[in-house]
C-alpha cells in the first residue's frame, strides 16, 4: 500500500538551533494517527513542513508518492488540512468560504460543497457570516475546508483546541469515520494523550525535534503496564494477610488499608484463586478483589517525554 | 491558466465583498458625477468675471485716466488726455479702434520721434487714418498701418511683427474682431514670432537663451498657422482647463476630470497595501496556502487584482466623467481635437483619444504607488503600515520633491517622484533639466523592479 505520508529524514533549522532531528515515518489510508509531543516538540514545525507552509532544509516529504519538493501542486492537492486555529473570511458566509477552496482546487462541485455542509453538520448555518460562528463552528467549517476536494491525507492541528467535550466528541466521530469508512489517512497532532487514546490508531511521539517512537495504541497501554496484572484485595486483616501471602511476599504490598499485588498476567487466573483460597483458609475475611486499573497513557506519555528515551518495543 | 483565472476571481470576490470597497466606490461616483455639476455652478459664480486679455474700457474708466493725468501733470499730458478724449468722443471703448487712435495721435505730434514725415505726409496719414477710424474701414487703417512700420525710422522686431500682422490679417481678410479666433490666432501666432526673433537677436548677442522657452513659442506659432491654414476653430489643447481659462465648456471641463484619477490613486493603494497583509493579519493566509497552488500564482493574483482594479476605477471615471460634463454642458466641439507640436509639425489627436491618453499617463503614477503599497503589504504584513507609506508616497512626494528641486539636489533626479508626471516630462517640463520620456521611463522600470521583486521575496520565500 503507498503511504499517504511518507516524512524521510527530515531536518529543519531556525537560523542555527536544529527544530527537527531527522524525523522520519510513515501513515497510511485508512488510519487516524495521531502526532503527539509537548509544546514546543516540533508537531506543529513537521505538518507545516508537510503541506508547504514551512521550507524544509534536509530530507523529503512524499504525498500518496509525490514529493512536496518536486511536485508542489501535484502533491498538495492530496493535501486537505486545518493548522493552528480555523481563521476564515469574517465578512463572508461559510458557503463563500468554501466557494473561494472549491475554486482553488479544482473539480469540487456544488454538489460536494453541499455534501461536506452536511458532514460537518453545518447546513442550517451555512450561509450566516463566519464573523457570527463560534470557534466550534468555525473549527467544523475548517473541516469542511479540508475534506472538500476528497483530500488522501487530512492533517489537523490540535483539532479539538477550544472545543467542548460534545464537540470534541462530534470532532473524533467525525474523523473516525473518514479515516475507516473513506479510506482517508487522517493525521491529528496533540498535546493530549486521553485525547489520542480515544482517536487514534497509531500514535507517533515527538520529544525535542526528535521522533521518540511510532506505536499502535494498544502497544502503548500494555507496555504501560508491562506483563503484570494488579488487583486490590479488600481484607479484614491486612497484617495477617500479608503474612499469608508470604509466598507472593515481593508481589503483596501493604497500601492505605487494602493490599495490592501483582500477578502475571499469563496465569493471573489460577494465581488469584490461590491467593483467595488462601487468604480465606486462614480465618482472613475478603471482601472484594477488584483489578486496579490501568496506568492511564497520559502517564505513559508524559514518562516517555521525559526520559526522552525509547523504552516501547 | 484556469487557476490563475479562478484565483483572481477569488481576489475580485474578496473585494466586492468587503464594506469598505463599496464605500469608496460611492464615494468615487458621487466625485465623478458631482464634479461637472460642481463646475456649472462655479461657472454661474463667475458670470460677468472678466477673463479676456483683450483690452476694454468703459467711459468711466478713459474719464479716471485722464482726471490721474491732468492731476499729475506727466510728460505730454496734454496729447494723452486729447487721444483719450477722441476715445470717449467717438465711443471707442475696444476692439482694433483703439490701437490705431494711439497709432494716430503717434503719427499727430510724432511724440517718440519714429516717423520723419513732412507736415503734409503727416496730414494726409491723419486724415486717412481718421476716416478709417470713424468708419469702421479697418482694411484702409491696416493698409496705412503697414505703411507706417515701413516708415520707422528704427524698426524693431515688434514693429516688424505688427507689420506683418496687418499684412497677414489684409491677405486673408480676416476681420479684426475679438470674438473672431481667426483674428486671435493670428495675434498669437505674430507675437510668439516676434519672441522667437527676440530670443534669436539676443543668442546672437552672446546671452544664454533657454531653449524650451523658444520652443514653447515656436510650438504657438507652428500650432496657429496650423490651425489657420486648417480652419481650425475650437482647439481642445486651447481648453484644457477652465480654472485657467474661464470658459466652461464639454472639453475644458472634462480635460480636467483627470484631477479624479488621484482618489483613484488612494483606492487603489488601500486595496493593495490589504489585499496581502490582510491574509496575514485575519489568520487565513494559512488556509490560502493550503491549496495546490504555489505561491507565486497567489502573489500575482493578487497584484493582477489589483492593478486591474485601478484600471477599471479609471474606465468607469472616464466614462461617467464623459456622459456627465455631456449632459452639463452639452455636445459642441463634440469631435474636436487637440493639437499638439512634435519636432515642428502640428499634430491632431482626436479629443476623446487625448483625454483617454491623459488618465493613463495619470495612472502610472497609480500603478507605481500601488505598487509600493503591494510591496510593503507583503514584507511588514501591516495594512496601516502599506497604506500610511504609500499615501504618504503618492500625496506628500510632490511637496519633497519641491524641496529637493530648490535645493538643487542633483541625485534627487532619480528618485520616483521626479519621474512620474510623463504628461509633464512630455511636454519638456519636467521637475529637472534634461528629463526625457525614456529616461522617466527607466527610472520607473527600476523601481517597479525593485518593488515587485520585495513583494515576490516577501510573500514567497518568508514563511507562514
Amino acid at each position: 500500500m503507498t503511504p499517504a505520508l511518507k516524512i524521510e529524514h527530515l531536518n529543519k533549522y531556525f537560523g542555527k538551533r536544529q527544530i527537527l532531528h531527522d524525523i522520519s515515518f510513515e501513515t497510511y489510508p485508512g488510519e487516524v494517527f495521531g502526532f503527539l509531543g509537548p509544546n514546543g516538540a516540533g508537531k506543529t514545525t513537521t505538518i507545516k513542513i508537510a503541506v508547504g507552509h514551512l521550507r524544509l532544509d534536509e530530507g523529503d516529504i512524499i504525498i500518496n508518492g509525490k514529493s512536496v519538493v518536486r511536485k508542489y501542486e501535484e502533491a498538495i492537492a492530496d493535501i486537505g488540512g486545518i493548522i493552528e486555529n480555523p481563521e476564515f473570511y469574517k465578512y463572508m458566509t461559510g458557503m463563500q468560504n468554501l466557494r473561494q477552496y472549491a475554486r482553488m482546487r479544482g473539480n469540487v462541485s456544488e454538489k460536494r460543497i453541499n455534501e461536506v455542509v452536511e458532514i460537518v453538520g453545518l447546513k442550517k448555518r451555512i450561509n450566516d457570516k463566519v464573523g457570527k460562528y463560534s470557534l466550534g463552528m468555525r473549527q467544523r467549517l475548517g473541516v469542511a475546508q479540508a475534506i472538500l476536494h476528497r483530500p488522501k491525507l487530512l492533517i489537523l492541528d490540535e483539532p479539538t483546541n477550544g472545543l467542548d467535550p460534545a464537540g470534541i466528541k462530534e470532532l473524533r466521530d467525525i474523523l473516525k469515520n473518514l479515516a475507516h469508512k473513506e479510506n482517508i489517512c487522517v493525521i491529528v497532532s496533540s498535546h493530549l494523550m486521553s485525547e489520542m487514546e480515544l482517536m487514534c490508531d497509531r500514535v507517533g511521539i515527538i520529544v525535542n525535534g526528535k521522533l521518540t517512537g511510532v506505536h499502535t495504541v494498544e502497544e502503548m497501554i500494555s507496555a504501560a503496564s508491562g506483563d503484570k496484572e494488579q488487583f486490590i484485595l479488600r481484607v479484614s486483616d491486612c497484617q495477617r494477610a500479608i503474612e499469608v501471602l508470604d509466598f507472593v511476599s515481593d508481589k503483596a504490598v501493604l497500601d492505605d488499608g487494602h493490599i495490592t499485588i501483582s500477578v502475571e498476567k499469563e496465569n493471573s487466573d489460577e494465581e488469584l484463586f490461590e491467593i483467595t483460597s488462601r487468604i480465606i483458609s486462614r480465618g482472613v475475611k475478603l471482601g472484594t478483589v477488584a483489578p486496579k486499573e490501568n496506568k492511564k497513557l497520559e502517564d505513559v506519555f508524559i514518562e516517555l517525554t521525559k526520559s526522552g528515551g525509547s523504552q516501547i518495543g | 491558466m484556469g487557476k490563475l483565472i479562478n484565483l483572481i476571481k477569488n481576489e475580485y470576490i474578496k473585494i466586492s465583498l468587503k464594506k469598505s470597497t463599496w464605500i469608496m466606490l460611492i464615494i468615487l461616483l458621487i466625485g465623478c458625477i458631482g464634479y461637472p455639476l460642481a463646475a456649472k455652478f462655479a461657472e454661474y459664480q463667475l458670470v460677468g468675471d472678466n477673463y479676456s486679455e483683450s483690452e476694454k474700457y468703459s467711459i468711466d474708466d478713459y474719464k479716471d485716466q485722464i482726471a490721474y493725468l491732468k492731476d499729475v501733470k506727466t510728460e505730454n499730458w496734454e496729447t494723452s488726455v486729447e487721444c483719450i478724449q477722441y476715445k470717449i468722443d467717438n465711443n471707442i471703448t475696444d476692439g482694433w479702434r483703439i490701437n490705431a487712435v494711439d497709432e494716430l495721435f503717434n503719427v499727430k505730434y510724432n511724440i517718440d520721434e519714429s516717423y520723419a514725415f513732412t507736415s503734409e505726409q503727416t496730414n494726409n496719414y491723419v486724415n486717412s487714418m481718421t476716416s478709417d477710424i470713424e468708419s469702421g474701414n479697418w482694411k484702409g487703417y491696416f493698409q496705412t498701418a503697414v505703411e507706417l512700420m515701413d516708415a520707422k525710422v528704427t524698426k524693431d522686431v515688434y514693429s516688424q511683427s505688427n507689420r506683418e500682422m496687418y499684412q497677414y490679417c489684409i491677405d486673408n481678410d480676416i476681420r479684426p474682431d475679438e470674438n473672431n479666433w481667426k483674428y486671435k490666432t493670428v495675434l498669437e501666432m505674430k507675437s510668439a514670432e516676434s519672441e522667437m526673433k527676440n530670443l534669436d537677436e539676443s543668442k546672437k548677442a552672446g546671452a544664454y537663451v533657454n531653449s524650451n522657452k523658444y520652443k514653447h513659442y515656436e510650438d504657438i506659432k507652428v500650432k496657429s498657422e496650423y490651425r489657420l491654414q486648417n480652419n481650425i476653430k475650437f482647439d481642445i489643447s486651447e481648453n484644457t482647463s477652465w480654472v485657467n481659462t474661464g470658459e466652461f465648456n464639454f472639453w475644458s471641463v472634462f480635460c480636467t476630470t483627470t484631477m479624479i484619477c488621484s482618489f483613484i490613486g488612494l483606492l487603489v493603494i488601500i486595496v493593495g497595501g490589504g489585499i496581502v497583509s490582510s491574509e496575514f493579519s485575519g489568520g487565513t493566509i494559512k488556509f490560502l496556502l493550503i491549496n495546490p497552488v504555489k505561491r507565486w500564482k497567489i502573489l500575482f493574483s493578487k497584484y493582477f487584482t489589483t492593478i486591474s482594479f485601478g484600471y477599471i476605477l479609471i474606465l468607469i471615471t472616464y466614462l461617467i466623467s464623459a456622459v456627465m460634463s455631456l449632459t452639463v454642458f452639452g455636445a459642441d466641439n463634440l469631435s474636436a481635437s487637440f493639437i499638439s507640436v512634435s519636432d515642428g509639425a502640428a499634430k491632431e489627436i482626436p479629443g476623446f483619444l487625448y483625454v483617454f491618453k491623459s488618465y493613463m499617463l495619470d495612472s502610472v503614477e497609480i500603478v507605481v504607488m500601488a505598487s509600493l503599497a503591494f510591496a510593503i503589504s507583503s514584507v511588514a504584513r501591516s495594512s496601516a503600515l502599506a497604506i500610511g507609506v504609500s499615501v504618504m508616497a503618492f500625496f506628500g512626494g510632490n511637496t519633497v520633491m519641491l524641496i529637493l528641486s530648490q535645493l538643487n539636489i542633483s541625485w534627487a533626479r532619480y528618485l520616483i517622484w521626479a519621474n512620474v508626471d510623463l504628461s509633464g516630462i512630455i511636454e519638456g517640463s519636467g521637475m529637472f533639466m534634461g528629463q526625457t520620456l525614456t529616461s522617466a521611463l527607466a527610472v520607473i522600470a527600476v523601481h517597479m523592479v525593485i518593488f515587485l521583486m520585495i513583494a515576490w521575496d516577501g510573500f514567497t520565500r518568508r514563511e507562514v
